[in-house]
């Protein structure tokens, strides 16, 4: 899960980001307006942290400049101003949901776990894949009850990978939802963190999950879904990202 | 007498007092009754006056007519006494006013006269103005009670410019003038007190009429809240006092409408300003405390909160001292300054800055050698405004800072080649946290009340601060701070001062410019 924390105090912005870090989300930063508008056009963000007061232009001219221009990725507003016309302004204009300074870290990490579940389209607070349980509160995985020990960046594509389950990810999807703005393209980083994620998921147990769909990228095979509609799954996001996926594969 | 005055004075005070509680419409509407009534009053009994005296001459006259045609009867006819006492009884027949007339000579004889006779003596004036052969009308009192007063006219018969010794009095009651005067008295009393109704109850009205914008008024204030502002009262057409009041209340309400906004910008920005460094005390916090970390770890979570402190120490002193000074709630004492060491003092205080940024700082001194003012106060507001000028100027900038006297204030002018300040925000730059540009920078350095600070600290020594700016040429502040107050006790050397202000030459000034540049770091 990607997230843009736009927000120009720089000493917040840090704790921000190195929270949501170690919570295994990929972050990226914004320091003021325009930075926060062209990054968001650029990356497929899965949730925006916006300040409302921010150099250049404000936050909410940027909420709805990024809504017209067709984003539907949630957006929380964090920021001082706390008057009820404040926060009506604020989510008529587009937000999703709206967090006052000072605010208490374990409250805002749950809101934007209850962000990206309804973005996800999936109510369950616990991801059930096959025989994976990913509790995303605990950023716990278990297969068949036994718990896995996995680091930040794994468990964030494990978890990507089983909000997706059934469905083919190219390795460029995966990088921008996995990884931040520093991923360098060129790279092989999403195979080696696949084979590292195999090491762990998959060979101390029978059935292997994570397949290679080649010239495609990689899928959760979950058992329990129909062969068919898995396959319908696939054509269908073959189709929806072609171009990106040929470049990822010439590469 | 001091007694008396007194009590005058409470009387009046009472008066005022019981006036000043009638509700404004009855006032107007009691005060034009009373004028009302008075009118009423001097109309009616002058009315009644005419009506009276006309009625008199109208009686008068008759009865001067009838004794004159009796004389004439008398005289041209010749007639003897008893048919004299036919004519007159045919003369006068059996009118309503009940006259009568007889013809009595100086004895007291009376020799022909009417039925209705009434026996009135001759007074002693009516004969004396006889003998001159001059008429008396004079008016007697009635015998019985109940009676009207009879008129009557004593005239005498003149027979070749001489009196005859004989009278012809004529005679009647004024029984129908009286009459007619009391019916009209009646009409009077009784049209009076009903107009005089009639114009209360119209006054009212038309009071309560007139006064209904300042009602509407009223209740238009009363539902405005502090939320919308907007509302402005629609102006009379007429060009008077309800107008020009409907205007002063809408100009208020421009210039409440303003406070409140900056009020709502100002409590906006303080919690910007307050609530961002106490997120990053407490999101710092929460983070170390999410797990275990390593002491370097620690140790930097914990120089970030105690930098933050710093930070929001800053800020709340700056408040602090700005609700105060704003309230004159600060000892302010006025010293005499030495120029040359005050300004060296104010440079000391912003060099760091100054060379951290690698801007040059020009001091020019065409002004006093001593002048006087609060060294702290005016001291920090100059610091404010001197590193407001470095916070907007570039490394190659200059900022420009010169010491003067224009004969009453002493001037303090910065001049900086920043960016300059646009003009719609000129009116702002002194409200607390206000930035131009709605970059709110907590990098860009400074609590963002310098500004708001230096004019409540200039304002504590009665002085101004005039800005002036041209977009991308740069801003010029001007401080100009007064001679102190006479009466100030603390004032050194107040002889001194005066004389200043009268001689045509002026205490001695330091001519002489100096030019001290703080150089540019190199970086």
């Amino acid at each position: 899960m990607r997230i843009l924390v736009v927000e120009d105090d720089a000493p917040l912005a840090s704790i921000l980001m190195r929270t949501l870090r170690e919570e295994s989300y990929a972050v990226d930063h914004a320091a003021d307006g325009q930075e926060a508008e062209w990054l968001a056009f650029e990356n497929p963000y899965d949730l925006i942290i916006l300040d409302l007061m921010l150099p250049r232009k404000n936050g909410l001219e940027v909420l709805k400049t990024l809504r017209d221009g067709g984003m539907v990725a949630p957006v929380l507003i964090l920021t001082a101003r706390d008057t009820k016309e404040d926060v009506v302004k604020g989510l008529d204009r587009g937000a999703d949901d709206y967090l006052t300074k000072p605010f208490n870290l374990d409250e805002l990490l749950a809101r934007v776990r209850a962000l990206l579940r309804r973005q996800s389209g999936e109510p369950a607070t616990i991801i059930e894949a096959g025989p994976l349980r990913i509790d995303p509160s605990r950023k716990e995985v278990t297969r068949e009850g036994q718990t896995l020990h996995l680091t930040a960046k794994e468990y964030a594509l494990l978890e990507y990978m089983a909000r997706h389950g059934g469905t083919v990810l190219s390795r460029t999807q995966l990088s921008e939802h996995v990884w931040d703005m520093n991923f360098e393209p060129t790279s092989n980083v999403v195979d080696v963190y696949i084979g590292y994620l195999r090491n762990k998921v998959d060979k101390p147990f029978e059935q292997a999950l994570i397949k290679t769909v080649r010239g495609h990228g990689y899928m959760l095979d979950l058992p329990a879904v129909d062969q068919q509609e898995a396959a319908n799954h696939a054509a269908a996001n073959s189709n929806h990202q072609p171009s990106r996926d040929q470049s990822t594969h010439v590469s | 007498m001091r007694l008396r005055i007194a009590i005058i004075n409470r009387a009046g005070i009472n008066r005022r007092m019981f006036l000043e509680r009638v509700p404004v419409r009855l006032r107007l509407s009691l005060g034009h009754a009373i004028w009302m009534a008075l009118l009423f009053l001097c109309v009616g009994f002058g009315l009644y006056r005419v009506v009276e005296h006309n009625l008199q001459r109208s009686v008068d006259a008759s009865l001067l007519i009838s004794a004159q045609s009796i004389r004439d009867a008398r005289f041209l006819r010749g007639f003897s006494p008893p048919i004299m006492e036919q004519f007159l009884n045919q003369f006068f027949g059996e009118k309503y006013i009940r006259p009568y007339a007889q013809l009595v000579d100086l004895s007291g004889k009376i020799s022909a006269k009417t039925d209705t006779h009434v026996s009135l003596p001759v007074t002693p004036r009516a004969l004396a103005r006889a003998e001159q052969g001059l008429e008396t009308i004079e008016t007697f009192a009635p015998r019985h009670e109940g009676d009207a007063p009879l008129r009557q006219v004593t005239l005498p018969v003149v027979k070749f410019g001489r009196f005859t010794g004989e009278l012809i009095q004529v005679g009647a009651n004024l029984d129908s003038t009286l009459h007619t005067l009391r019916e009209i008295a009646w009409v009077l009393w009784i049209s009076l007190p009903l107009g005089l109704g009639l114009s209360i109850v119209f006054g009212y009205l038309l009071t309560m009429r007139s006064l209904s914008p300042v009602t509407q008024m009223s209740a238009a204030a009363k539902n405005l809240g502090s939320n919308d502002l907007s509302f402005r009262l629609p102006l009379p057409v007429a060009k008077d006092e309800l107008r020009q009041l409907a205007q002063t209340f809408n100009e208020m309400l421009d210039r409440l409408e303003d406070a409140f906004k900056r009020l709502r910008r100002f409590t906006g920005d303080v919690s910007h300003e307050l609530r961002t460094p106490i997120a990053v005390i407490r999101g710092e916090a929460e983070l170390a405390l999410r797990r275990e970390r390593t002491a370097a770890e620690y140790k930097a979570s914990l120089q970030t909160i105690v930098g933050e402190t710093i930070n929001m120490t800053t800020i709340v002193e700056d408040l602090l001292l700005l609700a105060r000074a704003e309230s004159r709630a600060v000892a302010m004492s006025w010293t005499e300054l030495n120029g040359a060491d005050f300004m060296q003092e104010v440079i000391h205080s912003v060099q760091a800055v100054y060379a951290a940024k690698g801007i040059a700082l020009r001091i020019t001194s065409k002004g006093p050698s001593r002048f006087h003012g609060n060294p702290v106060y005016l001291m920090l507001a100059l610091k404010n405004i001197l590193i407001n000028a470095a916070k907007h100027s570039a490394a190659p900038n200059t900022v420009d800072f010169t010491i003067g006297d224009d004969g009453r204030c002493t001037l303090f002018t910065i001049t900086d080649q920043g960016e300059g300040i646009p003009a719609d925000s000129l009116p702002y730059i002194f409200d607390p946290f206000y930035r131009a540009d709605t970059a709110r920078n907590r990098a860009a350095g400074g609590t963002g009340i310098g500004l708001s600070l230096a004019m409540a600290l200039v304002k504590l020594h009665d002085g101004t601060i005039q800005v002036s700016s041209k977009p991308g040429e740069g801003a010029t502040f001007v401080v100009r701070i007064p001679r102190p107050p006479i009466k100030s006790e603390q004032v050194p050397n107040r002889t001194g001062l005066q004389s200043s202000a009268t001689t045509i030459n002026p205490a001695p000034r330091l001519d002489l410019v100096t030019a001290l540049t703080i150089p540019a770091r190199t970086p």
